[in-house]
């Protein structure tokens, strides 16, 4: 236990003295949480539209004017022809050019339903086809209008059916409220990971090893007082980031905070541990970077933070069960957002469990005191 | 043999002595795009959700068919009423709830249209509104389908073309900036440690008393991990067009020679890191932490750049991968030329060259 | 060759240089001698222009070390303390990147270096990681004299290094001054002070004394003795409380005794010490070294 705390007291001082490091624990993280969870946002609007009315009727007027209200669009301009408008789109200046065909009006009063074509830059799919939709309902509330307008027969019976919609647990309705628990994440994880994948093999380089591995401290304890700084740091800057998000951002954290901390001690260790490993197999620094760096992106794209899980197809869904920080992220809105209990995160909380002591005990087995020319 | 040269020779010893960063260098890359390129993606299928049926007539039993048969939707669970429902959120982490009234099969296509309420666990905006989207769309579908001929619904047709990506994949918004992400960090990385390893190992202070000048030290650091990150470009495009289908409608050399002008900048953005930095581990964690997710989230490679708030836009300026996004977006999808691009290309040498600059200032070999 | 005037350099509040004046003549092998933080790698680094003075001038070769850096540097030869090579490269690849950079083909002959070059020779391919700390000490020396530099800075070159390889190293050195070329070393240790023609005494920034290591011997104004018994560590600090004593300190397993009185003989110190209980002690007068220079010197 002695043997424990001295070794625990090197590793602070040689934090404390860094003060980059230091700066980079503390600020940078704080700084990214702020700035960077502005940028968050995938709503579709100031979707640039030009109308390109060939038709030049009341009724096409009419259709047009629609879109000038539309809070998703912002209209460009209204022109009467169309090779321009397409250029625009061309040059990524506009998203959807919407073509009225001549004769529309005309076509409508004889029923003879006129085509009108939409024209989406679809390079951002998705985008494309939300505001294709979001033109076709302005349409469709127009297209009432229009009927009366031009005294056109109306259907008596309509096969609508309509849908109303509520959003749960999410009272602000802030893309941010989804991503700053993960952002957290992503941000500790990082810093956590990189800092103990470094840690040993920097000794190696520097070629401080061998004096730990002459003196009598064994490997468990050894592992243990490099984890205690980091495991300290991380919990201390996941308080940060949640005091952020619950102050800065005003975002209610409504469930268990206790709950929270021990998941979070347990994914810490987790983490650092993996970070041991990579640095126990690698030679050089820049190797242990790498190889963090890789295994790190590759979670933290996949964990849920920028796109949802379930876009993912199955058999990396069930991968992803191997990947601590979508249980972390998850864990944390479940927790956060959702008040979930105990019972609720069970499957989760052991699946971590088993995980972290796996790879302490692969950490501390791993560790090999006698110099083998790795 | 040139001083140039001879610097250049010592780089490639260094790095083809150290074999397994050699591996790891190319096959991050490859292994990164794969993985990213099949995982990233915002269409979701097979998405967990309730229904909660107050009627049980046959209309309604055929819309919740028509839901089942659809792969956008898994539902697990079934309730009678909406009492409950909270707890089925929570405990089976549904994401959308779909409540079908009990006057549903009376009154669809005999008087007002029934109202169908959806449940959104909006803690993921996002995935909510994409569910609920689907959800409309297989709803609407079924009243166009249960309608009588006569009962349509608008006087004109809307026909739709989705240009330069014409079966609006996903792919397509992802792949440049997967492309980006990738040959940033990894030229970024190699060259933010080289500087600094000449520091930590003392060989600096015995370069620093030769003649030999800071710009060629720079010079010769940047060649050979320039040969390196183009051979990595060659790859990952070749998956980008191979694997992913994305097509290059514009000239591609053009595109490798934008993808070289990117290769340079981030290698001259490792280099300036590594100027600034006075250990491995310092500069490792600045271009990690300070390139990674300023990359992901301001380049535009996920969240459009056009929304984000005003006094936002400018700091997004700043990231050369948004300028190379954008580029190569052009030039793959809509087939644009290098003068159509020009605007990106001069940012992007202009951040080169500035960056380069000041490495080489802060590398000046009398210390003050 | 190398003349400095007034030369300061500070870090913060750490005067690492305090007005240091030195001159250096042409062809001279000169120890730069003192302790751990005197400010000679700091001395050196600004003679290597890697370092600006604070204030002051410094010029090797007759060039000024903050106009003409460049200049300077075709022309030193510099081996920083810890060995600074590129480890993962082979000694011949180390040596002939060094000849390249300095635009100079590598001589395997030439006088300068055939002699250090046959030693490391046989290893010519090894990794210089992989070498024992003798032969760094030599790879590194070739690197610095590869092409042929007039003035040489070697900064604490044989510190961890053996006995031995150390003996090597000097008597190379001796060789080099033959070969007009003038050398500056620095050294924790004494007894390669006594090799040096001319040697500088520094110590927190200043420089105590500058001379020929034997004007500096004879410059020792007291009297000498050395002192030893079966115990001789516990005769400090009595022999410290004698009021005759100047200094006292340990030097191995003997003592080294100052006295102030010129008159004192062993006579007077065995005396003092039997009267404290201390028997059969040896004294005896003795000729002083660098060590016993310098450390008066420091404690003036």
């Amino acid at each position: 236990m002695r043997i424990v705390l001295a070794l625990l007291k090197k590793e602070f001082l040689q934090i404390k003295r860094n003060t980059f490091i230091l700066r980079l624990l503390i600020l940078v993280p704080i700084l990214q949480l702020c700035i960077l969870s502005q940028a968050i946002n995938f709503e579709m609007k100031n979707l640039n539209l030009i109308v390109v009315d060939l038709d030049k009727s009341p009724s096409s007027e009419l259709l047009s004017k629609k879109f000038q209200a539309s809070r998703y669009f912002i209209l460009r301009e209204i022109t009467h022809s169309q090779t321009p408008a397409l250029q625009e789109m061309e040059d990524n200046k506009v998203d959807l050019v919407i073509v009225i065909p001549t004769h529309f009006e005309k076509e409508l009063r004889g029923g003879q339903s006129p085509v009108v074509s939409f024209v989406a830059d679809a390079v951002n799919g998705m985008k494309a086809g939300l505001a294709a939709n979001y033109a076709a309902n302005i349409f469709m509330e127009a297209a009432g209008e229009l009927a009366q307008q031009l005294r056109l027969p109306i259907t008596a019976k309509s096969f609508n059916i309509q849908t109303t919609y509520s959003m749960w647990y999410n009272p602000i309705l802030e893309y941010k409220t989804l991503i700053l628990p993960g952002l957290l994440a992503v941000l500790v994880t990082l810093v956590s990971g990189l800092l103990a994948a470094l840690n040993i093999v920097r000794e190696k380089e520097m070629g401080t090893m061998e004096q730990m591995n002459v003196s009598p401290i064994a490997k468990w304890q050894f592992i243990v007082a490099k984890l205690l700084p980091f495991w300290l740091i991380g919990l201390f800057e996941i308080t940060l980031g949640l005091l952020v998000i619950r102050w800065v951002f005003q975002i209610p954290l409504v469930g268990n905070l206790a709950l929270l901390y021990a998941f979070c001690g347990i994914y810490m260790v987790l983490i650092l541990t993996l970070g041991l490993l990579i640095s126990n197999a690698s030679r050089t620094q820049a190797q242990a970077m790498f190889l963090t760096v890789f295994f790190f992106m590759v979670f933290i794209l996949t964990s849920g933070v920028f796109t949802p899980v379930e876009s993912m197809p199955s058999w990396a869904q069930t991968l992803n069960k191997a990947n601590p920080i979508a249980y972390f992220v998850d864990v944390c809105r479940r927790i956060l957002l959702k008040g979930a209990t105990f019972e609720h995160l069970k499957t989760s909380f052991l699946s971590m469990a088993s995980f972290a002591t796996l790879s302490l005990g692969l950490a501390i087995w791993r560790y090999k005191k006698t110099h083998v020319d790795s | 043999m040139s001083a140039l040269a001879a610097f250049v020779k010592k780089e490639f010893l260094h790095i083809f002595r150290d074999k397994r960063t050699l591996l790891i260098i190319f096959c991050m890359p490859i292994a990164l795009v794969m993985i990213f390129g099949v995982v990233i993606s915002t269409e979701i299928y097979d998405a967990k959700i309730a229904i909660v049926n107050a009627s049980s007539e046959i209309h309604s039993q055929k819309l919740i068919e028509k839901i089942n048969s659809s792969n956008y939707f898994k539902t697990v669970s079934y309730l009678r009423s909406s009492l409950g429902l909270e707890e089925v959120f929570r405990a089976q982490n549904i994401k959308l709830a779909i409540l079908i009234p009990q006057n549903f099969d009376k009154d669809f296509g005999n008087g007002p249209p029934p109202t169908l309420q959806l449940i959104a666990d909006a803690s993921d905006l996002n995935v909510a509104t994409t569910l609920i989207g689907n959800a409309s769309n297989i709803i609407q579908a079924f009243a166009q389908e249960n309608a009588p001929p006569s009962g349509a619904v608008l006087p004109f047709q809307i026909t739709t073309r989705m240009y330069y990506n014409p079966e609006q994949r996903d792919v397509f918004m992802f792949i440049p900036g997967i492309l980006a992400l990738v040959l940033m960090i990894v030229s970024a990385m190699m060259t933010s440690i080289t500087l600094v390893r000449e520091k930590e190992f003392g060989t600096w202070r015995v370069l620093s008393s030769t003649p030999l000048p800071s710009v060629i030290i720079i010079v010769g650091k940047l060649i050979p991990y320039f040969l390196l990150s183009s051979i990595n470009a060659c790859l990952i495009l070749g998956l980008a067009v191979f694997v992913f289908g994305m097509p290059i409608h514009g000239n591609p050399v053009e595109l490798f020679l934008v993808c070289l002008l990117f290769i340079f900048t981030s290698l001259s953005l490792g280099i300036f890191i590594s100027s600034i930095a006075n250990t491995q581990q310092a500069a490792i964690l600045a271009s990690m932490v300070g390139l990674f997710l300023p990359t992901t989230f301001l380049s535009g490679f996920i969240f459009p750049i056009e929304n984000m708030p005003v006094w936002l836009q400018p700091v997004a300026q700043i990231v050369p991968a948004k300028w190379f996004i954008e580029a190569i977006k052009r030039i793959m999808l809509k087939g644009a030329g290098l003068g159509q691009v020009l605007t990106q290309i001069y940012v992007l040498a202009g951040m080169a060259t500035v960056l380069l600059a000041i490495s080489i200032r802060r590398s000046r070999k009398q210390a003050t | 060759m190398v003349q400095i005037e007034n030369l300061s350099r500070h870090f913060g509040s750490v005067q690492a240089l305090d007005n240091v004046h030195l001159h250096i003549e042409k062809n001279q092998l000169f120890g730069l001698i003192g302790p751990d933080g005197a400010g000679k790698s700091t001395l050196f680094d600004i003679l290597a222009t890697l370092r600006l003075p604070s204030s002051g001038t410094a010029r090797v070769h007759g060039f000024d070390v903050q106009t003409k850096a460049n200049q300077i540097r075709k022309r030193i030869g510099f081996m920083p303390g810890q060995f600074s090579l590129y480890q993962d490269l082979s000694v011949l690849e180390n040596i002939r990147f060094f000849a390249n950079v300095y635009g100079v083909a590598f001589e395997e002959s030439s006088p300068l270096i055939r002699d250090i070059w046959q030693q490391i020779a046989p290893f010519k391919h090894r990794p210089a990681g992989k070498l024992s700390g003798g032969m760094k000490q030599k790879l590194a020396l070739c690197c610095a004299l590869v092409h042929k530099p007039t003035v040489l800075l070697l900064d604490e070159p044989t510190t961890g290094v053996d006995p031995v390889s150390r003996k090597e190293f000097w008597e190379m050195l001796q060789t080099l001054k033959s070969q007009n070329i003038t050398t500056l070393v620095s050294t924790p240790y004494m007894d390669e002070a006594n090799l040096c023609e001319c040697i500088a005494l520094i110590q927190n920034g200043k420089i105590l004394a500058i001379n020929s290591p034997a004007a500096i011997v004879a410059q020792f104004e007291f009297n000498l003795f050395g002192v030893q018994s079966a115990h001789s560590n516990a005769l400090i600090n009595p022999l410290r409380q004698f009021e005759k004593t100047q200094h006292c300190f340990a030097f191995g397993k003997m003592l080294h005794l100052t006295l102030k009185d010129a008159c004192a003989t062993e006579k007077d110190i065995v005396e003092f010490l039997e009267k404290q209980g201390h028997k059969n002690v040896d004294v005896w007068p003795m000729k002083p070294g660098i060590e016993d220079c310098f450390i008066e010197l420091m404690q003036s």
